[in-house]
């Protein structure tokens, strides 16, 4: 037995005495509790066996969808060759009850300029929705991809209402694209309020405590007067409060993300406070 | 039930098969994190830390059968972070018992005080390594690949760590002058 071995023996021993304990059960609480708040990053493709199963059944798709383009797309540039009535495609098809010049197949009314592969018209984009609130008096244009918290199952989460002192409601939007989240809450203040006073009491109950360090406040101008807005983020959330004053009301406009931070996405929300009224 | 498949229902989704496994892992993640922190709720706040983003990033695990080494991968990287943000290594006060004591508990006190001195001035990065090596029983390849730092680098960090250690506990065949009514580390 050599003399490294024997101290790398006692190293061992050390290390072995030094570990020993139990992790306390309040540790294992607020783990689970954390958990059960924090949503599993999916990634479109990822190598496990559901990815790998996804990522075949997307080229399963991929390749049925080319195969079944070469069928349409093919014989039609052929057709758009030849005079239409020549296409064998129009020879062939199946006998109809009704005159062909009554209801013209596609075929038959293809001209050449249709039949090259741009045939395919890009998909409609979806227009942005304007969220108005009578009750809050506010509206906002978000893009198509939120849904207000009304839907029925598009929000599966709790919301906490003492997070802060919106006396007058809170709205919740959701957006099902990217899983954030826009809160809107409106509390009464006294006359005279000052915002920055007001953004530096608020803010501590409006982020969820121990996420904030001190992150400081920015300056924001809407087009219905100045905003102080402040951003927070720890590894699972990522949280941006806006704090504006209009008359004797607070409103704080808060965005959050459960999947930590992205610049891009809070870009857009800061983006979309443009069009708050 | 089989590590793998609560591994595999975990990265479905499944909160509860998740909280089996963190419960098995529990102790053995707190032991790492302490030997490494040297602080008990530094150690507290990094295991929590490594099991949430466990949770977060356990879809993106590809081989199900490489949990254990992925989830210590995790809570170095969060004794790391916790260390980075904290800057409070070394700054556990410990107590040794105040009751007279034999004089072979004396050599043993001893000896366990010089390689917690030896070790407390180890940088992070080689705590680690020996952590891995001596108390997890992984070899340079398996270090490695949990770290994500080549094999050379884990031999050198090992036998440097090593050394120190050896240097550390050489004084203890000096004199010592230990106190029986206790000190801190």
């Amino acid at each position: 037995m050599t003399a490294e071995f024997v101290i790398d023996e006692r190293i061992t021993d050390w290390l072995a005495a030094e570990a020993a304990g139990t992790l306390p059960e309040t540790v294992f609480d607020a783990t689970f509790n954390r958990v059960r708040r924090t949503r599993q990053r999916r990634r479109s493709w990822d190598w496990n066996g559901a990815g790998v199963a996804r990522g075949r059944a997307i080229l399963a798709i991929l390749a049925a969808a080319s195969v079944v383009a070469v069928a349409i797309i093919g014989p039609i540039g052929l057709a758009g060759l030849a005079p239409p009535v020549a296409s064998p495609l129009a020879s062939s098809s199946p006998a109809t009850p009704f005159p062909a010049t009554a209801v013209p197949s596609p075929v038959a009314t293809l001209t050449p300029q249709h039949s090259t592969a741009t045939v395919v018209s890009p998909p409609p984009v979806a227009a942005p929705r304007t969220f108005s609130s009578a009750r809050l008096g506010y509206s906002i244009t978000l893009s198509a991809a939120w849904r207000s918290q009304l839907n029925p199952g598009a929000w599966d989460g709790v919301i906490d209402g003492s997070t802060h002192n919106a006396d007058a409601g809170t709205d919740l939007y959701v957006d099902g694209a990217d899983g954030y989240l826009i809160q809107i809450g409106v509390m009464h203040l006294k006359a005279g309020t000052n915002l920055a006073r007001w953004a530096a009491d608020e803010s501590p109950r409006a982020t969820p405590v121990g996420y904030m360090k001190d992150p400081g406040f920015h300056m924001l101008t809407l087009p219905i007067g100045k905003a102080l807005y402040t951003h927070a983020t720890c590894p699972e959330l990522s949280m941006t409060s806006v704090f504006l004053i209009r008359g004797t009301t607070g409103v704080l406009i808060s965005w959050s993300n459960l999947l930590g931070d992205d610049a891009a996405g809070r870009a857009a929300f800061l983006k979309a406070l443009g069009t708050y009224r | 039930v089989v590590q793998r498949e609560l591994v595999v229902a975990a990265q479905h989704g499944d909160a509860r098969a998740f909280e089996a496994l963190a419960r098995q892992a529990g102790d053995r993640l707190y032991a790492i994190a302490r030997l490494m922190l040297r602080d008990a709720e530094l150690a507290q706040d990094a295991v929590q830390e490594a099991l949430v983003r466990a949770w977060r990033e356990l879809p993106s695990l590809r081989d199900p059968e490489r949990f254990d080494g992925w989830l210590r991968r995790l809570i170095v990287n969060a004794c790391n972070d916790q260390g980075r943000s904290r800057r409070r290594y070394g700054a556990e006060v410990r107590s040794i018992a105040v009751e007279p004591i034999e004089q072979d508990e004396v050599a043993n006190l001893a000896d366990r005080d010089q390689i917690e001195r030896g070790f407390s001035r180890l940088k992070p990065e080689h705590r680690a390594v020996v952590v891995l090596h001596f108390y997890a029983g992984m070899g340079a390849g398996e270090i490695a690949d949990c770290l994500g730092i080549p094999v050379g680098t884990v031999k050198s960090r090992l036998h440097y760590a090593t050394a120190a250690l050896r240097a550390a506990l050489d004084a203890d065949a000096r004199p010592t002058r230990l106190a029986t009514e206790g000190q801190i580390a």
